[in-house]
């Protein structure tokens, strides 16, 4: 090996590349960039609601169930709307809209942990002490939402909790996390509306003095979130977060109650109603988070009682809700967690963490729905024999060729190292077709 | 015999980084130590008859390259007078007693290039992998020409000063 | 003379390497040309450096040009790498450290006075400063002489002799330093070599060695312990008689190691200057007053300073005052408190997800560090605690964290006191770390095993019950038990450091790993307390993050980590002394800002935040905690208002709002969220938090007509909103912006209102700022 190693032409022409593109600026080729530009006029308003279960799912009683198996557990499957596809008896609602949906069943990402699934899950990539990567809705906001001028708030806002970071690509691109109730706390009073011009150019004299001290990107940064936070504050898309309010300038309405009450009346029901609206408002990345579901115990009294009904009526109220208004081909929907939950049912009836095998369901997005991909064995301890593995960069790659971002984009760390979409993951051939 | 044997073939082509490491402090960039070491192997070509069998090939063709390097001083431009004759007649001297240990030190230098944080070691993989000046290297990365200088220098330095620790704990070992 | 003129020499061997590089990079200057001929025809060596340099140059264009270069892909030799890295800074000033030790040492006078740190200034200040330096010299000539072997012999000698010199001409040079440090109202700690009484009275009956060991069998190789089952049982129960585990901070006499603060800030500051050599990078300049001021605030008592502190610190003068604020800080109670505040969000987290006594423990950690209590006593009482959950505060770290077959109990005290993410080898072995496997973390979870904890009613004065958790063991033995990812049973018994306990009833498990941390030769204890100590300080510890040190970390600065580790075990894990040695190390007074000449360059090679390992040659800038961020508010509201400081904050009101903040997971690892990093929730609160309106409206008010009575002018007013807020006079352009304000209201309202409106104004920008947001 010479000293040269791993730096042979291609690797030395490509850095080039990279580099001279400025920073912040990500290298795509020029076919893709035609790509993305036939994609973009097909539809301006793509957008993702990423469902995320945090704690860690029981996809095996879910969506992958294994009747007959001593880890079989106590529900049965039914059939789907989609011909073979079956699920969990607990969630008949959304068995009938199955057409628009799909599941992943090989999914194999070896991070156990919370910390570090929930890391790798969200950026596609395993932990790293050297650089911080941004969770797939930061990269959409960054690609996306930037394009989206006429958008005035976040274009990466995570209801009830947010899972994910903006990491090396700046706090501009970080989640706006607001709760379910459509309050934001902290939102101007018209008074200090008023003050805010004046304010603001008092407040610029004393950033650009800071800034000029060269402290580093934290003044930077804190000036860039300000005017996020004052573009926010100012526009009337903030009414996308609050069902009760009507804007008709946007398109949206007062939501009835009869359609709050379809969605279920639970944060989680409400927090996909919020992204239902905040997605028709332009907003390209909405993350909707249900927690509390690492079940190392009575698992199935949990599913039964709470988690499978709030489950099935909001995501068969979503996919319903947007299928009426047209927009289903266009939002890409993604229900994961960190990792799944042990085959093995431990001694407290509760299943622990599992990564070896389990499910993510993905829906909408124009993507070939009513499929299940992958297998895992009778078992399912492990991915069944003849059956592709898929890792969370290739369910990323899958939205972000639903999205119309180019499949090869390339960001670059703040230490100039390049970084690949998703980490270089493969959009799922029979999803895209 | 009309030509070289394989003797002398063999012994040219072991001398050719010796030489180009002899001609190198004399001149600095590498383009002029190329084309002198060219100019250098035509003569030697010339004069293989001349070459005493059994005799130090490396310093015979430091010899030549000496002479190569003067010649090639005074036909161009001021950029090779920065150096004063009496300077670079120094330096070829010095430089001669140097390169007894060139294979150990490339071993050792191999070695330290691999030891570099990996920041250093792409900047001097881009300074010398495609042969680029600073200035390029400064214009790739987008970093200030003269950061990018102090850079080397900081690396270059670091370098010499491990080859120099592999050296003698290499001579202490043996 | 021959030093000299080596020294000389050396001085121009630095200059001509910097002309050989440029002379590589073809970028000699027609003058740096003429000096470059001028110093190669003055010295044959430097000719042989010159030539060795553009050798080097040259032999990097070859290899790369011709591709023959093959390196024999040698495995990576840490060793090799640092001793590498050595060699350089002794060659850059050849043996640059004692040399340069020496020149401070003879001329220590002069150069205290052109310096205005306050440390060395202050040393200067009597005969006995010479004596001082010198004996820190010889100190730290002891710890590196190994380091200096192959440095050339002859310098080190020379240094002996010259320092000796020093010694002999001070005729006030007094036998045992330590005393005259003592009588000089330094304050500093003046070491155990020669007085171990203060350390000893922290230490509690040390255990000798093969007492702790009682209950403990060394590690066999084939891993078999069935032997010993029985036989140490009878000793351990009378070994182990003792309930309170015997926490002591053994002084341990680390052979050649300073004793004395001045030595060990000094060896400090050595390793830094050397590592910014070796990089090739230069420290950022001293920091001003108003920089280092709100730092100092910030970092001990957890808030900025006062306006009225402000002014007291600017009114003093002098060299030494820093250093003695420094000292006040140390023994405020409010450092106590902000180390205890800092602790329970580490050892509990801020959301409290399992309903422990927050406050409790909260009061424990307050009375141990105001205390000074040993660390690694602390961490005994943390690890051993028992009882119920409101007596005995410390019970509250484990009580939070005993779920899930006490998992996260182990996985936080691996984390916290040893600085090792072992977590993950919960399931399987370490992801990066060959050495860390899944059979240790389960050894490790195999002390707390026999911890249970209960909920029981207690009867209060009043009359009324409430109920309290209680933290107990059983002391039976035997193997514990765990469950791989397939099902499979293993078993497992307590180890630690190479330490396996036996089978045997009668042992408590906690109190033997406690034990066991006294005697780890890997003293992970002080070393993980170190690192975050120093990350507390600088913005950046020696390993990213901070809390995993393990096998597979890059340390930045391993001798600087190692060197602290063994003073803090040696100074008998004294917190507030280690926090001394770094607030007056030098590099903790450089400015966080990069705009000086060359800062640039300087901010691109050290620069953490890309993942980068750091230098330490400024301070890094970060935002507040959120506990920082309410009591900074709180105190610069008051500094408007013109109250005074309270002595303590009070906590409560504070948990709560830190709690908006605070996103439980609700997972089996306790773990939990806080979203404080600068976002745009943080920038409404700011912005249009109604308690925050209402405080700057009527802080502005008894700012502009103070209970004193007299009406204040605007630019006295302004200056006071800079002083409360940000430490330091209004810019000029804040003026300016002030005033334009003041002019635009007063269109339609009268003077005094439009003064009052563009203060309020004023204030909300001042809080709004970055530079206020950010510990810089």
């Amino acid at each position: 090996m010479a000293i040269w190693n791993n730096f042979g032409m291609n690797r030395r022409h490509f850095l080039q590349h990279v580099a001279t593109a400025a920073a912040t600026i990500p290298a795509v080729n020029f076919l893709s960039h035609v790509q993305a530009n036939a994609a973009a006029l097909k539809s301006s308003q793509k957008a993702c609601i990423l469902m995320w279960m945090g704690g860690g799912p029981p996809t095996i009683d879910i969506w992958d169930l294994k009747p007959g198996s001593k880890n079989g557990g106590e529900f049965k499957p039914i059939d789907t709307a989609a011909p073979g596809v079956q699920i969990t008896e607990g969630m008949p609602e959304t068995a009938k809209v199955f057409n628009d949906l799909s599941i992943i069943r090989s999914m194999s990402t070896r991070e156990a942990d919370h910390g570090r699934g929930r890391y790798y899950m969200q950026t596609s990539y395993v932990p790293n002490p050297t650089v911080v990567h941004p969770a797939f809705g930061s990269v959409v906001s960054f690609e996306i939402g930037r394009k989206r001028t006429a958008l005035q708030i976040p274009a990466f806002v995570s209801i009830d909790g947010g899972s994910g970071q903006a990491g090396f690509l700046g706090m501009s691109h970080a989640p706006f996390v607001v709760d379910s109730s459509g309050r934001i706390r902290n939102s101007p009073s018209d008074e200090a509306k008023s003050r805010l011009p004046a304010r603001l150019a008092m407040l610029k004299e004393i950033e650009d003095g800071f800034v000029a001290s060269k402290r580093g990107e934290l003044p930077e940064a804190h000036k860039d979130v300000y005017s996020n936070a004052v573009n926010l504050m100012v526009s009337p898309q903030m009414a996308a977060f609050d069902s009760s309010r009507t804007e008709a300038a946007l398109g949206l309405e007062k939501e009835s109650d009869q359609i709050k009450d379809a969605y279920g009346r639970n944060s989680f029901g409400q927090g996909l109603l919020m992204a239902r609206r905040l997605v028709q408002t332009g907003v390209p990345f909405v993350e909707v988070n249900m927690g509390g579901w690492d079940l190392h115990a009575g698992v199935f009294q949990a599913l039964r009682t709470q988690r499978l009904p709030q489950l099935d009526q909001g995501i068969s109220a979503l996919v319903t809700d947007l299928k009426q208004r047209g927009m289903l081909d266009d939002v890409v929907l993604v229900w994961m967690g960190e990792f799944g939950r042990t085959p093995r049912i431990n001694q407290d009836v509760g299943r622990d963490h599992w990564a070896a095998s389990w499910s993510v369901m993905m829906g909408g997005g124009g993507l070939k729905n009513g499929q299940a991909i992958g297998a895992t064995d009778a078992d399912g301890i492990q991915i069944a024999d003849g059956s592709k593995s898929y890792l969370p960069g290739d369910v990323w790659a899958t939205v972000a060729h639903a999205m119309g971002i180019p499949v090869n984009t390339v960001h670059t760390s703040k230490r100039g190292r390049p970084m690949k979409l998703a980490n270089g993951g493969t959009p799922i051939q029979e999803l895209i077709g | 015999m009309a030509g070289p044997g394989e003797d002398f073939i063999r012994l040219f082509t072991q001398a050719q980084r010796a030489l180009y490491l002899y001609i190198m402090p004399l001149v600095s960039s590498s383009a002029d130590a190329d084309e002198i070491l060219q100019e250098t192997n035509v003569v030697i070509w010339s004069k293989w008859s001349q070459f005493t069998p059994g005799t130090n090939f490396v310093a015979w063709g430091r010899a030549i390259a000496r002479l190569e390097v003067f010649r090639y001083r005074r036909r161009r431009d001021s950029r090779l007078q920065l150096l004063g004759d009496d300077v670079v007649e120094l330096i070829a001297e010095q430089s001669a007693h140097q390169i007894s240990d060139a294979d150990q030190r490339r071993d050792a230098l191999a070695e330290c290039v691999n030891r570099l944080r990996e920041r250093d070691r792409e900047l001097i993989q881009r300074r010398y992998n495609s042969n680029v000046s600073g200035d390029e290297v400064a214009e790739q990365l987008g970093r200030p020409a003269n950061s990018v200088y102090q850079s080397l220098g900081r690396i270059r330095r670091v370098l010499m000063e491990c080859v120099r620790r592999r050296l003698s704990s290499a001579g202490a070992a043996t | 003379m021959k030093g000299k003129s080596g020294e000389a020499l050396n001085q121009m061997s630095g200059e001509l390497l910097e002309l050989a590089n440029r002379y590589c990079d073809q970028q000699l200057t027609s003058d740096d040309a003429k000096r470059l001929n001028d110093l190669l025809r003055l010295d044959s060596a430097l000719v042989a450096l010159f030539v060795e340099f553009v050798q080097l140059h040259g032999q990097l264009a070859w290899d790369a040009g011709h591709g023959t270069l093959s390196g024999r892909g040698a495995p990576a030799n840490e060793e090799f790498l640092a001793s590498c890295s050595e060699s350089v800074s002794d060659v850059s000033g050849q043996s640059s450290a004692g040399n340069r030790r020496l020149s401070s040492t003879v001329g220590s006078m002069e150069m205290a006075r052109s310096r205005s740190r306050g440390l060395r200034s202050y040393l200067t200040a009597s005969a006995v400063a010479c004596a001082l330096v010198t004996v820190s010299i010889l100190m730290w000539q002891s710890v590196s002489e190994v380091a200096q072997e192959a440095a050339g012999k002859g310098d080190i000698a020379d240094i002996r002799n010259s320092s000796k010199d020093v010694i002999d001409k001070s005729d006030s040079a007094p036998l045992n330093p330590v005393g005259v440090v003592a009588q000089s109202e330094v304050g500093l700690n003046p070491g155990a070599g020669t007085d171990q009484g203060g350390a000893s009275e922290n230490s509690v009956a040390a255990a000798s060695p093969d007492e702790s060991l009682s209950s403990l069998e060394a590690v066999s190789d084939d891993g078999d312990t069935s032997d010993s089952l029985v036989s140490s049982g009878a000793e351990t129960q009378s070994g182990s008689d003792s309930r309170v585990p015997v926490i002591t901070a053994e002084v341990s006499s680390i052979p050649d190691m300073p004793t004395d603060d001045y030595a060990i800030i000094e060896r400090i500051d050595e390793l830094l200057a050397k590592s910014w050599e070796e990089n090739g990078v230069v420290a950022s300049p001293e920091s001003e007053d108003a920089e280092w001021l709100r730092r100092a605030y910030l970092t001990f008592a957890g808030r900025i300073p006062s306006a009225e502190e402000c002014r007291r610190y600017y009114s003093a003068t002098g060299d030494r005052r820093r250093r003695m604020l420094v000292e006040e800080l140390l023994s405020d109670a409010r450092t106590a408190e902000n180390l205890s505040v800092m602790w329970v969000n580490l050892l509990i987290g801020r959301s409290n997800p399992r309903g422990v006594d927050q406050a409790a423990l909260q009061a424990f950690l307050m009375e141990r560090f105001q205390k000074n209590e040993p660390w690694i006593g602390m961490v005994g009482e943390l690890i051993a605690a028992e009882g119920r959950s409101d007596q005995n505060g410390a019970t509250n770290f484990l009580l939070a964290h005993l779920n899930d077959q006490a998992t996260p109990a182990t996985a936080v005290t691996a984390r916290l006191f040893f600085g090792q993410q072992v977590h993950c080898t919960q399931c399987h072995d370490h992801p990066f770390s060959r050495d860390v496997k899944q059979d240790q973390f389960w050894a490790l979870n195999a002390f707390f095993k026999q911890t249970s904890r209960e909920l029981i009613k207690v009867s209060l004065p009043d009359g009324t019950q409430k109920d309290v958790w209680k933290l107990a063991d059983s002391t039976g033995g035997g193997m514990t038990f765990y469950e791989t990812l397939r099902g499979q049973q293993k078993a497992v018994l307590p180890e630690f450091a190479g330490h396996r306990l036996t089978a045997a009833d009668g042992i408590d498990r906690r109190d033997e790993l406690v034990r066991l941390l006294t005697t780890d030769p890997d003293r992970q204890v002080s070393k993980a307390m170190v690192n975050r100590m120093w990350n507390h300080f600088f913005g950046a510890g020696f390993t990213t993050p901070v809390d995993d040190m393990g096998p597979h970390a890059t340390i930045s600065h391993p001798e600087l980590l190692s060197f602290l580790t063994d003073a803090f075990v040696q100074s008998g894990y004294d917190t507030k002394r280690l926090m001394m040695w770094i607030a007056l190390s030098d590099a903790w007074h450089r400015t966080s800002s990069t705009n000086f000449a060359g800062g640039e360059v300087v901010f691109e090679q050290d620069n953490p935040v890309t993942g980068t390992e750091p230098l330490f040659t400024r301070v890094y800038p970060r935002y507040m905690v959120p506990e920082q961020l309410y009591d900074s508010i709180r105190v610069a509201i008051r500094s408007v208002s013109g109250q005074p400081m309270e002595s303590s904050l009070g906590t409560l009101h504070r948990t709560e709002w830190v709690k908006q903040f605070v996103e439980s997971f609700g997972t089996d690892d306790n773990d939990e969220r806080l979203q404080f990093d600068g976002n745009i929730s943080q920038a409404l609160m700011m912005m249009n938090g109604e308690d925050l309106e209402q405080a700057i409206s009527l802080a502005v008010q008894s700012l502009v007509v103070p209970a004193s009575g007299k009406r204040r002018t605007g630019s006295e007013c302004l200056e006071q909103l800079s002083m409360s807020v940000l430490s330091r006079k209004p810019s000029e352009s804040e003026e300016r912006a002030f005033r334009n304000r003041q002019r635009t209201l007063v269109r339609t309202l009268t003077v005094e209102k439009a003064m009052e409106l563009a203060l309020e104004d004023m204030l909300w920008a001042y809080l709004n700022s970055a530079e206020f947001i950010a510990v810089h």
